[in-house]
């Protein structure tokens, strides 16, 4: 402690030296309670928390009376200050959407731009989204009703829309009613669309479309479409990416004359119509098992890459082409304008997720994939019939053509898992030490130490778990790209003194336990002793 | 300090301490403040940075460097999504350094005008003080003594905000 205030001495305080902004900024990242408690910190910040324009508001299951809390915040603000953003993460079950309207309403009157609502427990958010400065809006596991003629939101400046796990009940003309929005992300979202019969029974309608002219970047994930035929009508769409794991039967059809960019990621090849679609350039397809009887949708989809330069294909389509070679063969090649073409595989390449290699020791690095690599069977994939290549490459000789073999393909994966474990690691040892600083800090820190030792045991991260982790890591340095090695080494050493720093520190506090422990013990034998 | 290309042009800055760093055009571009003086031509062969220190500049150079070689992200959203997480490591990786050089790098950056190392030096700070107490957090951020409130205007505060300490 006697260094901890030599140091306080001789620095600066820079922070308190700091322009407004990067304070609010600062504490934009921090929930709007805490930022409150900071008002005893100094002069400087007793009155910040009235005047940040970002607002950050969370509660979790247990919080009650959480609307009188929000008044009171909302109350305590200098009035006369716009907000710029505003976060609700609200979990609480009392009421959640008095809360979430009184933010609303403070929000719109003060000309928020940014605004996220994730409510637990709040079925629909309110109708009536009217706001002529919002630009960014992120819902979260919600519902949404477009009605029928009823106009629910209006916002004229909304630039970016993000659908999490939203259910969208006659939702098309919602999206076309958002005129300046030019991007769109939906993840993980259910759509019904219904429409009514002549004796005015609800029906499940047979399409589902996108219309809106301003759109320049379109993400469709994991969505849950529940139709027949998806349209998308977008003139100046420049980016589509398209994700999907679940099974859709329907038909996408895409009309979008600028469009240059197309990624597909899912399991089957999907039924889909590019015709309105003629400047795509980059173009991937990443389809880990495509259909024998759907090849011809593939040589259909190919047909409408004429201006296609730079293309990637899982290795999987371009095996499923050359067992199919009554499609391809005599076919000139689809893509006249082709600069550029990868083949990778994608089978037998799933990797287990980083929960679970924090908590088993590797044997090998293969390990980390869910299946074991059959050499012999990949080597036969990887062969390339002439007719497929003469069919992909076409008579241009200056097309780059690359092909990651399986190997190359687990060294990325390894190097992509080895980054994501030392990231993990180091999350546990700051919370280590943060904890262990914590409960240092503490003047009767010895008082809680006995507590504090059985909360750790229940944690499970102790010394066995985090060295299991760096040994999973050392495991696949030793097979990650060769260009990232240096880097990654370098820093698996700083990740490795830390380890040690903080082990040193559990083990300290373990053998203090004991002492108490033994003092406590002994004593207690004592008084048996006198007593007898 | 030197770059490897030779061909593409070179800017020198100077830091505080008078140590010099020659970059690539390219990399003083992530500089927003740079950018505006080799536009407005009034930036000399050397730029002077006079409240910078090396050790810092030289955090800088290496953060910008990175994020000059890594594609942008424009509204083509045509972009790697290995590039994003390699830059997504990388930047946590840089931000693990102490506070004192962290609050360095940030006013160096506000200075600077490089918008992304500012996001992330104040999302580091903040990731820094959450959770903790009003006395922990004026040792992390060395909060100046003659600042303190007094003993009665930090119970007049408790007081009036009382409904947002549990």
């Amino acid at each position: 402690m006697e260094s901890g205030t030599t140091i306080l001495d001789c620095q600066v305080d820079r922070l308190s030296n700091l322009p407004d902004d990067l304070i609010y900024k600062i504490l934009s990242y921090v929930d709007i309670k805490y930022c409150i408690k900071l008002s005893v910190l100094s002069s400087r910040w007793r009155f910040i928390h009235a005047s940040m324009p970002n607002l950050k508001f969370s509660s979790d299951r247990k919080t009650s009376g959480y609307h009188k809390f929000v008044k009171h915040v909302l109350s305590a603000r200098n009035n006369k200050i716009d907000v710029s953003s505003i976060n609700m993460h609200l979990r609480t079950r009392e009421n959640p959407e008095f809360s979430v309207n009184r933010i609303l309403k403070y929000a719109f009157s003060h000309n928020v731009q940014q605004l996220t609502i994730n409510v637990e427990y709040y079925a629909t958010p309110p109708s009536w989204l009217i706001s002529k400065s919002l630009k960014h809006l992120t819902l979260i596991a919600t519902t949404i009703d477009g009605g029928f003629d009823s106009l629910p939101w209006d916002l004229p400046a909304l630039t970016t829309l993000h659908l999490h796990h939203v259910r969208l009940y006659n939702c098309s003309s919602l999206l076309a009613m958002c005129q300046n929005l030019k991007n769109l992300t939906l993840e993980g979202c259910e759509m019904y669309v219904h429409e009514y019969d002549d004796d005015g029974y609800p029906t499940f309608s047979k399409g589902f479309t996108i219309i809106n002219s301003q759109l320049r970047s379109l993400t469709l994930k994991k969505v849950e479409w529940n139709v027949g035929v998806v349209y998308v009508d977008t003139p100046q769409l420049k980016s589509l990416i398209l994700l999907d794991k679940r099974k859709f039967s329907g038909k996408l059809t895409i009309s979008a004359r600028d469009l240059t960019y197309l990624r597909i990621k899912g399991t089957n090849f999907p039924k889909l119509s590019l015709d309105g679609c003629p400047s795509l350039e980059k173009v991937d397809l990443c389809i880990s098992y495509p259909k024998k009887k759907n090849v011809h949708r593939i040589s259909d989809v190919f047909q409408c890459l004429h201006s296609v330069k730079s293309l990637a294909l899982s290795l999987e389509i371009v095996e499923l082409l050359s067992t199919s070679e009554e499609v391809i063969s005599h076919q000139p090649s689809p893509f006249p304008s082709l600069q550029s073409l990868k083949i990778y595989p994608l089978q037998g390449l799933k990797t287990l997720d980083v929960p679970s290699l924090t908590t088993c020791q590797l044997k090998s690095s293969l390990k980390i994939f869910q299946t074991q690599p059959d050499v012999e069977q990949e080597a036969m994939k990887i062969k390339l019939s002439a007719e497929v290549t003469n069919y992909l490459l076409g008579s241009s000789s200056n097309v780059t053509f690359t092909m990651v073999s399986h190997e190359e393909a687990r060294a990325i994966k390894i190097t992509k898992v080895a980054y994501r474990l030392m990231a993990a690691l180091w999350e546990i040892l700051e919370e280590r030490e943060a904890y262990t600083d914590t409960k240092r800090a503490n003047v009767e820190w010895k008082k809680t130490l006995a507590d504090s030792y059985c909360e750790d045991f229940k944690r499970q991260i102790g010394p066995p778990q985090i060295f299991r982790i760096l040994h999973n890591i050392k495991l696949l340095l030793a097979k990650v790209l060769a260009s990232k090695r240096v880097e990654m080494q370098a820093r698996f050493s700083r990740l490795y003194t830390k380890t040690k720093t903080i082990v040193d520190k559990m083990i300290v506090d373990m053998k203090d336990f004991c002492d108490i422990q033994q003092r406590f013990f002994s004593g207690y034998l004592d008084e048996i002793a006198l007593s007898s | 300090m030197s770059t490897s290309s030779s061909s593409s042009k070179k800017i020198v800055l100077k830091s505080a301490d008078n140590e010099t760093f020659e970059i690539d055009e390219i990399v003083a571009l992530e500089s927003q403040a740079i950018k505006n003086m080799i536009e407005d031509e009034c930036a000399d062969n050397v730029i002077p940075l006079g409240n910078i220190d090396s050790k810092t500049l030289s955090k800088i150079i290496e953060y910008c460097k990175k994020h000059a070689e890594s594609p942008k992200k424009d509204d083509n959203a045509d972009i790697d999504e290995k590039a994003v997480e390699d830059l997504k490591s990388f930047d946590a990786e840089f931000a693990k350094v102490d506070m004192p050089l962290i609050q360095d790098i940030l006013m160096a950056a506000n200075f600077l005008n490089i918008d992304n190392l500012i996001g992330l030096m104040c999302r580091t700070i903040a990731d820094r003080i959450k959770g903790k107490t009003p006395e922990e957090i004026r040792k992390i951020l060395n909060i100046n003594k003659n600042d303190l409130l007094s003993p009665e205007q930090e119970a007049k505060a408790r007081e009036e905000n009382s409904w947002a300490f549990d």
